[in-house]
Order: C-alpha cells, then structure tokens, then sequence
C-alpha cells in the first residue's frame, strides 16, 4: 500500500467540526459532532495499524494529510528529531497552497519564531501572521518530552482548536508518536538486520577472500616445497654431473653427502666414505697432513686447499687438489662444507715431465754454456734463465735491469749494445756477438739471439738465447792462428821457389847504389869534380833506393804473419805485383810470360797478400811444370777478363801452361790437401789457394789444356754494384 | 898497336844497373860502351884494341851465358867479367869453365870490379901482343917448304940431324942444309928459340 499518493480509502473525508459550545446548544448537531468526533477519534486511533511497516516519512505524511483534512486545517508542520541525521526531517502541509508559498524549512522557521526556542516553554496556542494571513497555531509534542520531535497545526479560525479538535490533535499526536516509534524501531530493526545483514555479506566476503589468499597461500607454499625440491634435484643433477669429485661435511667434519662420482670413483658407498679418516681413501702418506689441515680449516672456518692422492676403485692412487669452501648460514654460522675434488693426476704428470723437462733444459743449457732470456721492450723488465746468472757471474734472483747487462759488457763493445738495443726496440730479429769483461778481468765472447713476439698484452717481447761461445772462439782463434801459419808457410814455400828471382831484383838496384856511390867518390877525387855527372848518379842512387825497397816491401808482404785485410782491388795490380818477383826466375828458366788483361777488369774486394799467394802458387806451379818442355816452347799465359756467372757479375783470372799437364781423373784430387806430383811438393799449395778464393766467395778449379799443360782458373765477385 | 886505347863492353839489361856501371867505369878512366841486350853487341863492330866484356848473366832473349857461346864459336875472344844479381855455383863453374875471367854476384864492390876490367884488359891486351907475335911466326912458317916444315917438326922434337934424316930417308947434310934455311926463314936465333916457336905455333893451331 502506499500513502503517498492520497488518503487511506477507509478515512471519510473530514468535515468541518463545529464548536464544542455551539453542539451543547444543538443536541442533534452536538449528536453528530460526537458522532463525528468519534469518528475521526476511530480513524485516528487507527492510524498506527495502517502505518505499520511504514516509514517516518510516509507516517508523517499521511498524519499530515490526515490532519488538515480531518481538522480543515491551514497549516500543519511536523518536525522530527532525527537521532541519526544531523538535520531534523520537516514536512509541511496547507490547504491553500497559493496563500503560504514556502517550503518546510521556512514555515519551521516561521513557527519556532512564534513560538521560541525551548519546545518545554511552548504555550498551547497562539495567534500569530503567517504568510498573509493570521493563524492559530498549536504545537503539539511528539514523545514524552518531545524528544521524537513536534507537530504543530494551525488554523485561520478564531476558535481554533476546539475541545474536541484539541483531543484529535493530541490522540493523533500520541498516536504518530506511537507509530513513529514503531516505524523508528522497525526502521531499527531494519537498519539492524540490514547491518548485520551488510556484516554477514561483509564478513562472508572478507572470508572468502582469507579463504581465496589461503588457498594462493596453499599454492605458493606448495610450489615454494616444488622449487625446493626441484632445486635440491637440480642441486643434487649439478653435484653429479661437476667434473669432479664433491663431498659435503657437516659443520663439525662428518661427510653428509657425497656425489655419484666419488661414490663412483672410490668404488664405496656413502656409509663406508664417512669412515674415510679409516678406509685408506687417502693415501697413507698423505692422511696425516689431510686430517692436520681439514682440522686446521674447520676449526678457523678458512677454506680448505690441499693436494692429496685419493684411492680409485681399482686400488690406484691419483693426485686431487681438494678445495673446501665453507657455506655459511645468513648470521655466519657454518651450515656445512663443501669439498670438490679435482682430479690433478694428469696435470701432476704434466708438471714432473715438466719438471724434469725443465731440469733437463737446465742440463743442457749449463752443458752448452747457454742461457735464456725475456725482455719486455716497454718496461724493461727482463727475465734469465739459472744458467744465464751463472754465465754473467750474478747471483740467482738478482733483478736484472739493461744497466746491470751493461756493467758486465766490455767496454769496447758497450756503444755497438747501445746499438742493437735501439734497433731492438723498433722490433727486428736481432742476432750479436759481444764480449763481457769479467771482474777478475778475463772475457768472455756472448752469441745472442733474439726474436720480437707480441705477448698477451700486446706489448713487444723479446724471447732470445745467449750462448757462452768463449771456449768456441779461442778454439776458432787457435784454428785461425793454425791456418793462417799454414798459409803463410805455404806462402814462404811458393815465394821460395822465386828466391833467386827476387834476390836478383834487390841486388840489382843495390848493385847500381854502389856503383854510383863509388863513381861520387872517385869523381870527387878529382880537383874539379863533374857536378852534373854526381847530380846525376845521387838521382839514379835514390832510383834504386826505391826500386829495391819496393821489392823489399812486396816480399815482406808476403812474408809477413799479417791478419787478413779486405780491400778493393783491381787483380791487374795483383798480376803486376807477382810477376815483378818472379820475371827473372821466367828469364832464367826461359819461359815467356804473356798476359792478356781486360781494361775494364772490375775491381773485387780482397786480401791483396792472399791473392798474391794464389796467382804465385799457380804461376810457380806453371813454371815447374814445365821443366821438361822444350824451351821454345815454355810460355804461361795470364788471362783476366769479366764475366757473367749464375747471374753474377764476376772476374776471371786463368793461368796457362803448356808442361807436363795432368790426367783427367786426377783433376778433382789435384785440389786435395797432400796431393803433389812434385817431388819435394807438400801438395798444400793449391788447397790452401782453393780455400783462399773459397773465403772471397769465389771459386778455383783446373782445366785440361788442348795441347800439352794444363789451365787452372778462378772467379771472384766483382766488387760493388755494376759498372759500365 | 899501344896506341889503341882499351875498350870496355857493358851489356846489361837493367838500365839503371847498366848506367850506374857505365859511370863506374867512365869515372875510373876507361873507356865504356854500354850495351842493352847480346843483340846489340853483337851488331856492334870489334874492337881493334884491348878490351873487356862486362856481361849481365840472365837478360831476357839472348842471355849471358848464350853470348858466351857464340863469341866463342865466332873466334871473338874477349875476357868476359859475369856480373849476376842471383850467383848460383852450377851457373859460374859453367861461365868459368866456358872462359870467364870473373863472375861477379851484385851487389858486388866497385874496386873488385875495376880490378877484375882492368887484369881483363891486361890479359886481352898480352894476348893480342901474343896472338901477333904467333901471326908473324905463321906468316914465317908459311915461307917454309913442306919439307923444311917436316924436318923444323923433328927438329923441334929434340931428334939429332942424323936421326931426322934417318926418319925422312935421307942424308945429314941435306938436313943441314935444310936447318939452315928453316933457321933463316923463321929468324931463330937458336935451336931453343926454334924450339919454343914451334911450340907457339903448335899451341896457337886452335885458335
């Protein structure tokens, strides 16, 4: 049902009551105006049974209605303390709504003013303007104290409110206070059940939520125990599948678990791998170090590093480097151990052939006097091997700077190191010989060798080799010394065979020194001496002079012990020289000497003695041989001429003779040391040539002639670049 | 024939050797030639008078030794001096044995060198005295019959008249007759004067 929209159908439309005074003077009037007024008393006693299960609002509001109808009434107004709100509810009703235009709040105001502050102090009626018409109004409370709120009624009529009207208003009061308190508590109730009913649903839902987070809890939880569990499989799939052997010890030393390779590798089960310290798993020799250190490590909580033989399963021992590492609880507690054995065996073969490697380098290099050495070009930092520091009479471990190199280096050869270590740095191959001059002032000769690589840093590097070559070198000096005195001895026997020659060329200028000396003298004698005629002899004196000293100096050349001396020279001079010593042994022996010599013979770079000595000895051999040939016929041709050989310029120098000759199978054996064909021979001569003209890089050889004798040749490198 | 001065040949091949001698001798007062090769000499006319060959042993071409021996061959027989700058015995004994006067080793002293040209102009010059003398005692032998030759022989051998006519078959007187007539035509003095010229003569048939 609503009220909202009109009266109750069971209320009559009210009337109009008269005044009480007038039905006393009416009985049938006053008859049906109680009638009436128990009517209305009826309708409004009943009005709390139709509220029921209404709100205050539409309680107020059919009150409302019910009022101005039943009591034709102007105004009425209800206000209702609202414990809850903080503003009251007012509603407000008129029977001429174009006469009072305001709004509940307004005509509030508009009673309260009349009527004043305090509801206690409120007069039972009073007469008051309102809007544009004056009213009685009556304030009537609702509750004991008003403490539900107030109505107030109000009428244009004088004689408002009657008895009568006056009992209606308040029975209705009593009974809208009735069911306003009804409607309050059912409103309460509502308001209860609807909490409690918003609790449960809340409660339900924040219920179903810790179910819901309970469940994800569940969930996380159970995938949390997964993934531990998982990475306890992971774990354990990781600890079998380490290259290696891994044991885990409890934080006091007991192994807890071992990994399938240990078990696999020791051929032992877990249980017997805990009695390790008993079961000869680790080598009796190594056991009571392994047991000292591991106490050493659990009791200080450092890792543990230990190489140690460990038993295979076949009774084997091989080498491990066992490395404990303590795992720690977050507050540094040690939760447990964890020990990886890795398996050293091959790398500890590795590193004794290394080492005996290693020694027998040692061996060797002290064997050949030989040592090695690094330098790092941008530091200077240098490296020796042992036998190095003993070579240059060190201590072991001295750092070895290039200052410390060149206190050792001999004085002489310090500027040509300077030298090589310049070049050295623009990185080239570098290979020198050099001397150290010793403390106690002995030398030593130094082969260094050396190539530049890059290291890891890509700096430059040198790695070289330094040999202690002392011992070669006097042995090379000593050789040197032996061929050299063979050389010249063979020298002295070739010039020998021309002693006659030469004599003769020193005697002659000699003889005519004399003569002209004792001419000066006797012309002197004579009271007026022939100025000219002793000019004349002392110039021709100092002629001789020259001419024998020059051959004096010649000969001496060749006698002389002189070290080897390379210059450039023209081989034309070197015939010249030859020839002038032996033309008088060609005289008496009646040979002819023919020389044919290029103009433009190119000179060669040589040693002028030494190649003297070749062309005396083919020149003497030539003129020996050819004892027995008719003299008519004696000749010794000399020819020089260039030529291109293997592409290389080069100049040929052959002697000819025309005497006894050699058979072809002897040509190759001619060239051997002792091999003569001439009774007092050596047979040193032409090997000691050969060998002369094999030191300038050139070559000897012999040829047989078209005729009777023999041809000997031999080419050396023309000197310098070509020329025209 | 003193008038002829002596003459000294010089051959050497070595020119400063050669001028140095020359000046040696000249400043002694002899006269010089030099010459520079046998060839040379060779071509170069004989000397009338006294004279010497000083000679250089080993030269290119024609050497010492080998002008030795042609000089030889050819009858020219001057007193040769060998001056060597290399003396070897094998070399001198043969130059000696050949008719060296002296064999000289350069650098040898100026005075023995004088020395030996001068003995050498001394011999050539008494053997020219004795190769005139033998010429004139030819030229007398050469008047001589062969048959006074024949008997100045058997003279000269110290036989008796009587024996040489023995030996030809014939009478004394006839060798009598002859004696005085080889006495006649070689102008002997004596019998030992005829003596010692059959000698020379007879020395002298192989010059």
């Amino acid at each position: 049902m609503s009220f909202a929209t009109g009266v109750p159908g069971r209320l009559r439309r009210p009337q109009r009551w008269p005044d009480m005074q007038v039905q006393f003077e009416h009985p049938a009037e006053e008859i049906k105006r109680l009638r009436r007024c128990i009517n209305d008393l009826v309708s409004v006693i009943a009005l709390p049974a139709m509220w029921s299960g209404s709100d205050r609002s539409q309680i107020v509001r059919t009150l409302l209605d019910v009022l101005l109808e039943m009591l034709h009434l102007d105004l009425v107004y209800v206000r209702l303390q609202e414990p809850t709100a903080e503003a009251p509810i007012e509603m407000a009703q008129v029977a001429q709504p174009q006469s009072l235009k305001a709004g509940p709040q307004q005509i509030g105001e508009l009673l309260h003013r009349c009527l004043g502050e305090d509801p206690q102090n409120w007069p039972a009626s009073v007469r008051n303007r309102i809007g544009d018409q004056d009213i009685s109004i009556v304030p009537l409370r609702l509750g004991l104290q008003g403490e539900i709120g107030f109505i107030v009624a109000g009428s244009q009529r004088l004689d408002f409110p009657g008895q009568t009207e006056r009992l209606l208003l308040s029975v209705a009061a009593n009974q809208a206070t009735i069911g306003l308190q009804e409607a309050r508590l059912l409103s309460e109730q509502k308001r209860i059940a609807k909490e409690l009913d918003q609790r449960v649903a809340q409660r339900t839902s924040e219920l179903a939520t810790a179910n819901e987070e309970l469940k994800k809890e569940v969930a996380e939880r159970r995938r949390a125990e997964e993934a531990v569990r998982e990475s306890e499989r992971n774990t354990r799939l990781i600890l079998d599948s380490i290259p290696g052997l891994v044991a885990t010890l409890t934080p006091v030393g007991d192994v807890e678990t071992v990994n399938k390779q240990l078990l696999e590798y020791c051929g032992r089960t877990l249980e017997e791998l805990k009695q390790w310290g008993t079961s000869a798993t680790v080598h009796p020799d190594d056991l009571p170090h392994v047991i000292d250190r591991i106490r050493q490590s659990i009791t200080s909580g450092d890792p543990y590093d230990f190489e140690t033989r460990i038993r295979r399963s076949d009774g084997i021992y091989r080498w491990f480097q066992v490395c404990g590492l303590p795992l720690r609880h977050p507050d540094g507690r040690i939760a447990r151990w964890c020990f990886l054995h890795t398996d050293l065996d091959e790398r500890k073969r590795a590193e004794q052939a290394l080492q005996r490697s290693e020694a027998f380098l040692a061996e060797g290099q002290h064997l050949a006097r030989m040592g090695n050495f690094s330098w790092r070009v941008a530091t200077d930092e240098i490296a020796w091997s042992e036998q190095l520091y003993h070579i240059f009479e060190f201590d072991q471990g001295m750092t070895v700077t290039l200052e410390l190199i060149g206190s050792r280096v001999h004085p002489e050869d310090i500027s040509m190191m300077n030298d090589m270590i310049n070049l050295a740095r623009g990185g080239v191959d570098f290979e020198f010989e050099h001397r150290l001059l010793m403390p106690d002032r002995s030398v030593k000769h130094l082969h260094l060798i050396a190539h530049p690589s890059r290291n890891a840093d890509g700096q430059l590097e040198y790695l070289g080799a330094v040999q202690d070559v002392t011992q070669r070198k006097l042995a090379e000096e000593a050789l040197d010394k032996v061929r050299s005195e063979l050389t010249h001895a063979a020298r002295v026997t070739s010039l020998g065979a021309l002693t006659a020659s030469i004599a003769h060329e020193v005697n002659q200028p000699l003889g005519s020194i004399i003569n002209n000396a004792n001419a000066c003298l006797s012309l002197l004698a004579h009271g007026t001496p022939q100025l000219n005629e002793i000019r004349e002899a002392l110039t021709e004196i100092i002629q001789g002079t020259d001419q024998a000293s020059a051959v004096i100096s010649r000969v001496r050349q060749l006698v002389r012990k002189a070290p080897s001396e390379r210059t450039v020279l023209n081989l034309r001079d070197v015939v010249a020289d030859v020839l002038v010593l032996a033309r008088h042994e060609f005289a008496a022996r009646q040979v002819t000497i023919l020389t044919e010599l290029a103009e433009d013979l190119p000179p060669v770079a040589g040693d002028r003695v030494q190649l003297q000595q070749v062309l005396l000895n083919l020149v003497v051999n030539g003129m020996e041989a050819m004892n027995a040939t008719e003299a008519s016929k004696r000749a010794l041709v000399i020819r020089g001429r260039p030529e291109i050989r293997d592409k290389e310029r080069v100049v040929l120098l052959t002697e000819q003779d025309f005497g006894i000759g050699f058979k072809h199978d002897e040509m190759d054996r001619l060239l051997e040391a002792f091999y003569t064909t001439k009774p007092q021979g050596m047979g040193m001569g032409l090997a000691i040539s050969r060998s002369i003209i094999e030191a300038h890089g050139g070559r000897l050889w012999a040829e047989t002639n078209q005729g009777p004798g023999a041809i000997f040749l031999f080419s050396l490198p023309a000197a310098g670049k070509t020329n025209s | 024939m003193n008038a002829v001065e002596p003459i000294v040949f010089l051959v050497d091949d070595d020119q400063l050797f050669r001028r140095s001698t020359e000046r040696l001798i000249r400043t002694a007062g002899l006269n010089v030639q030099p010459f520079s090769s046998a060839r040379d000499f060779l071509k170069s006319p004989r000397p009338e008078g006294p004279a010497c060959l000083v000679l250089d042993v080993r030269m290119p071409g024609l050497s010492g030794m080998d002008l030795q021996r042609e000089l030889a061959q050819s009858g020219f027989h001057i007193p040769i001096i060998f001056i060597t700058g290399h003396g070897d015995i094998p070399t001198s004994v043969r130059a000696m044995k050949a008719g060296a006067v002296e064999f000289l080793t350069k650098p040898f002293r100026s005075r023995v060198l004088l020395d030996a040209i001068r003995a050498a102009i001394e011999r050539d010059r008494s053997a020219l005295q004795k190769q005139s003398e033998t010429r004139e005692l030819r030229e007398r032998y050469e008047q001589l019959t062969p048959r006074e030759r024949e008997v100045m022989t058997l003279v000269a051998k110290g036989l008796l008249n009587k024996q040489v006519a023995g030996e030809l078959s014939t009478t004394e007187a006839t060798i009598k007759f002859h004696r005085a007539h080889i006495m006649q035509k070689m102008r002997a003095n004596s019998l030992a004067d005829l003596i010692r010229m059959v000698e020379k003569l007879g020395s002298s048939r192989q010059r």
